[in-house]
């Protein structure tokens, strides 16, 4: 049982506190709070400093570990995505190449075409010849053109089931029956050592100017007619000679040979059978 | 087994030559593996299978190659009797030995390849042969020579390993 007194203390108190709390609503209490709570906030900051520090001190060799791991997973994705950039680049191009081997092919529908890669190169740096990765399985045989987009690359020289190898027109031993456009004039490309074209035995009498187009003539039967092998930068021609010679400008690159046609619907003609013979009557 | 192993080490050689340091010539000199491993076999002391290797590398080299029929193979048989004989005079410093034959040997093979081709009416101006591919190839193949004996060489030694006496 409450005495009358303990209540009256009871209802003071809650008066007090009601108050209080009205006074604090009114803002009256402001100043005197934050000189009492300003200490205990200074201090409390200082004690949460103390503990995150101690806590980083303890977690560091863990998150140290976490980070390198992730780190090392970063890369091996930039490493995996830095590969997949060189595939797609190199895609990319082969992609290219292929659309204008296509392109060229619907511009020659004459022709029936095998495209093939370039796998090696010959052993001897004396030859310039290049081996695809497409043989007599792909009907590919003896003789047969070899072109690019851009022009005449050289001929099938031998052939295997599954490659075969090419000698470049830029070839020392290689020859093709060539002719000068516009004039007409009819001349023999050589290949020589350094890779470079000569244009022999053009008439004395032709009318030849650098930047003048050269073609294969067709004659002989080894290259079909009109295909584009390069424009004359330079003619050499003396009075006395018979013929005037030529240094021709190659359309195609043959450092950077990939992808290539073989036209296997061009058979060659051999024509030594016709060749007159030393001593023959 | 020394003859066995000849196939996969001079097949791959021939490989990366053909598919990788061929498109990386000096002026127009190219490298030659092939001859380097050859060499580098001949040397080594316990070996007695040079000839073979030397056969096995010749007759891969005429296969693959426009080159006339038997300019390799006769050319790695000269350089492999070269290399066996040096190996009898200089036996104490085969590495030297190695650089010598590679150099000798570069000559011989592209020499007998210029000569060959000339006959064959191929337009080769030797002093362009000379300055352009054969000492360009001669200077390749000297630096490939390192890494080739180093590698036969371990070869060779986990085929005949050292007897130690006691």
């Amino acid at each position: 049982m409450n005495s009358p007194s303990r209540n009256l203390q009871t209802i003071v108190f809650i008066l007090i506190a009601v108050g209080l709390i009205a006074l604090a609503l009114g803002g009256y209490l402001t100043s005197f709070s934050r000189t009492i709570l300003s200490p205990f906030i200074s201090a409390q900051s200082w004690i949460y400093s103390r503990y995150q520090a101690a806590q980083e001190f303890i977690r560091a060799p863990q998150d140290m570990a976490h980070l390198q791991q992730r780190n090392l997973q970063l890369e091996a994705q930039v490493a995996q995505l830095q590969a997949q950039i060189i595939e797609l680049q190199q895609q990319l191009a082969e992609t290219n190449i292929l659309s204008a081997l296509v392109d060229f092919a619907r511009a020659n529908p004459e022709n029936r075409y095998q495209a093939a890669a370039v796998i090696a190169r010959d052993p001897s740096p004396f030859l310039h010849y290049v081996i695809i990765n497409r043989g007599s399985d792909d009907n590919i045989h003896h003789g047969m053109p070899v072109v690019t987009q851009q022009g005449l690359v050289g001929r099938i020289e031998a052939v295997t089931a599954n490659a075969s190898r090419v000698q470049l027109i830029t070839d020392a031993t290689a020859i093709v029956n060539a002719k000068i456009q516009p004039s007409g004039a009819q001349a023999v490309l050589k290949g020589q050592l350094s890779g470079d074209l000569i244009l022999d035995l053009i008439p004395q009498g032709s009318q030849v100017h650098l930047g003048d187009l050269v073609l294969t003539s067709g004659l002989g039967g080894a290259y079909p007619p009109n295909i584009v092998i390069g424009q004359i930068s330079g003619i050499r021609s003396q009075p006395q000679d018979l013929f005037q010679t030529a240094s021709v400008q190659n359309v195609v690159d043959f450092n950077q040979l990939e992808i290539v046609l073989v036209i296997i619907n061009f058979k060659p003609v051999n024509i030594e059978p016709l060749l007159p013979t030393p001593g023959a009557p | 087994m020394s003859v066995a192993l000849a196939f996969p080490i001079l097949i791959g050689l021939l490989m990366v030559q053909m598919g990788v340091f061929s498109n990386m010539p000096l002026l127009h000199g190219n490298s030659d593996l092939v001859l380097l491993a050859i060499v580098a076999w001949a040397l080594q002391k316990k070996v007695t299978t040079a000839w073979h290797w030397s056969i096995i590398g010749g007759l891969m080299l005429t296969l693959v190659s426009a080159m006339p029929s038997g300019v390799y193979f006769v050319s790695y048989l000269v350089i492999t009797g070269i290399a066996l004989f040096i190996k009898k005079i200089v036996w104490r410093i085969p590495f030297i030995s190695m650089l010598l034959v590679t150099v000798v040997g570069t000559f011989i093979v592209l020499g007998v390849s210029c000569v060959i081709l000339r006959i064959t009416n191929a337009q080769l101006p030797l002093s362009y042969s000379l300055y352009e591919i054969i000492i360009p190839s001669a200077i390749l193949n000297v630096i490939l020579a390192v890494p080739i004996y180093a590698l036969i060489s371990e070869i060779a030694k986990g085929l005949y390993p050292e007897v130690i006496e006691v």
